[in-house]
């Protein structure tokens, strides 16, 4: 049902409603005021006809019934109107007088007014509203009554007769009826024209613009935002309107900024997806050029990226290739095996020196793992063929064994020739210089061959071919033995040896007595070399529970800071530089081979201290011989070593 | 020992070394008999029988160990002592050429010609 419906519904009842009571009011009035002013024309009309009509003289005459009766009659006749059908004259013993209803007369029983009339001297005519029946009358077509008391005075103004007389209220109303439907005939056509007006401003005003606006609405509601609302003037409406339009153009500003936004989403989406693809064609392009066998594994050892190089190292064919197929390639190895314990241990593992078929491997197993969460959704695995690597270091380990035997044996002889020149010869030649020279070539020639052997042990103890034999030993007893050995050196510089050990007994070491000795050696024979004054104090220490740690100092030139890193490294010597070599003569792999012995026993070996001018500390730990026997692991790993 | 000498034998296949330990040990007044390989070091072992073998282990046709192993199989030449000589011995190789009955061993590089001389002494 449409506004218009919804208002005029009602404002129709309304008015309906209002014309009815309001007609029923104005007839109700407009019919008083004719009854009223009939009833004043009617005593009025009786008042001044009763003071024509009689004299003092008949009113005051003591036997008046008969002798008035010509003048009553008079005053009747006079009194006559369409209205009025019913007339009683009382006297004021209560009798009528007269009546124009002969049945009445005579007969006394006068209504209340007419009595008042009498009791009121003077008093005043009366009228009411009353019944058919007070009229005694049946005759109720005509409606109600007009009963009027009318006094009849003389000149004292003292009632001496009453007139009663009855008009029918229907006569006056007839005649007031035919204004009556004027009156509604014109309130009909003013409400009419009134709704009629209503109508038009309410559908001008209100129903027109919020149709208006409701289209408009609509427009918006269908998406078009361009669509400007208008309308309304400087009302509800047209602030309504204004609304809209700021919502509408607000929604359109919005909407314009979403577009933008989502052009410029989708710009990032297409630029995104671009970068990735060139991610991706990088990815794929250097995976491709790697060197090395690369897999990318999925969930259940679903096979993601291998790259070029993987299938011509395992010779497999791109479209039949997944991870079955690399693990049979891999016989023996159980590729599958392996990465689900790197997933398990959520740790990368690397297999060295895996042997499938001719070819040797190296097998890295990475799981990828899902930032700091405990999840993993695959691995890498990297596959390296390391054969031409193994034997390039194979032949470099025969190089360096061959070379070193090769070398030995030449060396032996010059050396045994020198000795041998030396022993028998020297007295023989006649030529002061023979001596230093055989003596030269004998020195010489043993240095070359403690080089040959210091590259040979090197060569040994990097490949790990030297199996150590640790055993319990004690290793003050076998610094003694160092110590004696070196003696012969040290008094031919004029150095003492000091050997300081704790009162309390120092355990025994689980350590290779020949490797250890060698450290010692080298270490004490070193301090040797360096001091030119003072002495030299080797010392054993216990360092917790599980360490000795024997410490030999000198009071050398020291080592400068820069230098230090390069102790314990190949062919180094911590010199200023290499041009300026050390004035003695050494490889540069002592310390080397010291720090490959003791660590292939446990332990640790560093430069304490080093002062320029004060002299060098070196260290080294041996493990304590009960403690290794808790630790079997321990054990085993320096017996592989 | 029945037929106890004082002749010295060499296995060696360096002819250096032969040429330095034959001038040695004929400067020291030692008898040095030569053989150049395993095999025939072993044929002259039977042959000579002498009073010390000195046994280099690296030798074409028979190694030094091989070698070792025959002597020490053979009843006759059973309690010549030998001594092996080697460039370069790791302990294992020490070890099992006492285990396979040398007496000792020598590291030809590191030893003096002096205390060579020394420990044949005790035996020739």
């Amino acid at each position: 049902m449409s506004l218009l419906y919804k208002l005029f519904i009602p404002i129709a009842i309304m008015l309906g409603v209002t014309f009815v009571v309001v007609n029923h009011i104005s007839v109700r009035i407009i019919e008083q005021a004719a009854l009223e002013e009939k009833a004043q024309f009617l005593i009025a009309h009786a008042t001044k006809e009763a003071q024509d009509d009689f004299t003092d003289q008949d009113l005051l005459a003591t036997t008046p019934s008969t002798a008035i009766q010509p003048q009553l009659e008079r005053y009747i006749s006079n009194l006559q109107d369409p209205a009025i059908f019913r007339f009683k004259i009382w006297d004021s013993n209560g009798r009528i007088v007269y009546s124009d209803f002969a049945q009445l007369n005579g007969r006394g029983n006068p209504p209340e007014e007419v009595k008042n009339q009498f009791a009121n001297t003077p008093s005043l005519p009366s009228w009411k509203l009353v019944e058919p029946e007070e009229a005694n009358t049946t005759e109720s077509s005509f409606g109600k009554y007009l009963h009027i008391t009318v006094p009849i005075q003389d000149n004292n103004g003292d009632t001496r007769y009453v007139l009663e007389e009855f008009a029918a209220s229907s006569f006056v109303l007839n005649q007031v009826s035919s204004y009556n439907r004027m009156v509604r005939a014109v309130a009909i056509a003013a409400g009419a024209i009134l709704f009629m007006g209503l109508y038009l401003i309410i559908r001008i005003t209100i129903i027109k613009p919020l149709a208006t606006l409701a289209k408009n609405v609509e427009v918006i509601g269908q998406g078009n935002l361009t669509h400007p609302i208008t309308g309304g003037g400087h009302d509800e409406i047209g602030t309504l309107s204004r609304h809209f339009n700021a919502m509408r153009l607000k929604l359109k500003s919005n909407l314009e900024q979403l577009d933008a936004a989502k052009k410029d989403v989708e710009h990032q989406v297409i630029d995104r997806t671009k970068q990735l693809q060139i991610e991706q064609a990088r990815l794929q392009a250097s995976i491709d050029s790697l060197t090395i066998g690369f897999i990318i594994i999925g969930a259940e050892h679903k096979l993601i990226k291998a790259n070029a190089k993987l299938m011509t190292m395992l010779d497999l064919m791109h479209a039949e290739t997944d991870i079955a197929a690399i693990d049979t390639k891999l016989e023996g190895f159980s590729l599958r095996e392996k990465v689900d314990k790197a997933l398990r241990l959520r740790k990368p593992a690397v297999y060295r020196d895996v042997s499938i078929g001719a070819q040797f491997y190296r097998i890295t197993i990475a799981p990828i793992v899902v930032g700091h969460s405990e999840k993993t959704t695959g691995a890498v695995i990297l596959i390296e063929d390391i054969t031409e690597e193994k034997a390039l270091e194979r032949s470099r380990d025969e190089f360096f064994s061959i070379a070193s035997h090769e070398l030995r044996t030449p060396l032996t002889v010059i050396k045994g020739n020198a000795s041998l020149l030396h022993e028998f010869y020297v007295g023989k030649v006649d030529e002061a210089k023979f001596t230093d020279i055989v003596v030269n070539m004998k020195d010489s020639a043993s240095y070359l061959i403690g080089v040959v052997n210091q590259f040979l042990d090197m060569s040994r103890l990097e490949q790990g071919k030297i199996s150590l034999q640790p055993q319990k030993l004690d290793i003050n007893r076998l610094i003694r033995d160092s110590v004696d050995e070196l003696l012969p050196s040290a008094t031919q510089k004029k150095l003492a040896i000091k050997f300081d050990t704790p009162d309390h007994k120092i355990p025994m070491v689980y350590a290779d007595p020949d490797r250890t000795k060698q450290v010692l050696i080298n270490l004490i024979g070193n301090a040797i070399k360096y001091t030119t004054e003072e002495s030299i104090t080797v010392r054993t220490t216990i360092e917790d529970k599980d360490f000795v740690s024997i410490k030999v100092e000198d009071s050398g030139p020291g080592i400068p800071q820069e230098s230090q890193h390069l102790l314990f490294h190949k062919f180094q010597q911590a010199s200023d530089n290499i041009y300026t070599r050390d004035f003695t003569r050494s490889t540069g792999l002592g310390l080397y081979i010291c720090r490959l012995i003791v660590r292939a026993m446990g332990g640790k070996i560093f430069l304490e201290k080093s002062e320029p001018g004060k002299g060098s500390t070196f260290v080294f730990t041996l493990p304590v011989a009960i403690s290794i026997e808790n630790k079997e692991h321990a054990r085993d790993g320096m017996m592989n070593a | 020992m029945t037929t106890k000498n004082h002749k010295i034998l060499l296995i060696e296949d360096d002819p250096g070394l032969i040429e330095l330990y034959k001038n040695y040990f004929s400067l020291k007044g030692k008898d040095l008999v030569v053989a150049e390989d395993g095999e025939a070091g072993l044929a002259a072992a039977k042959e000579t029988l002498p009073a010390l073998i000195l046994l280099d282990l690296m030798m074409p046709k028979m190694n030094g160990m091989e070698v070792l192993k025959a002597l020490k199989a053979d009843p006759k030449v059973r309690d010549i002592p030998v001594y092996v000589l080697s460039n370069y011995l790791t302990q294992d190789q020490q070890q099992a050429a006492i285990i396979k009955g040398a007496v000792g061993y020598i590291v030809k590089s590191d030893i003096e010609l002096t205390d060579l001389d020394g420990l044949v002494s005790k035996y020739v």
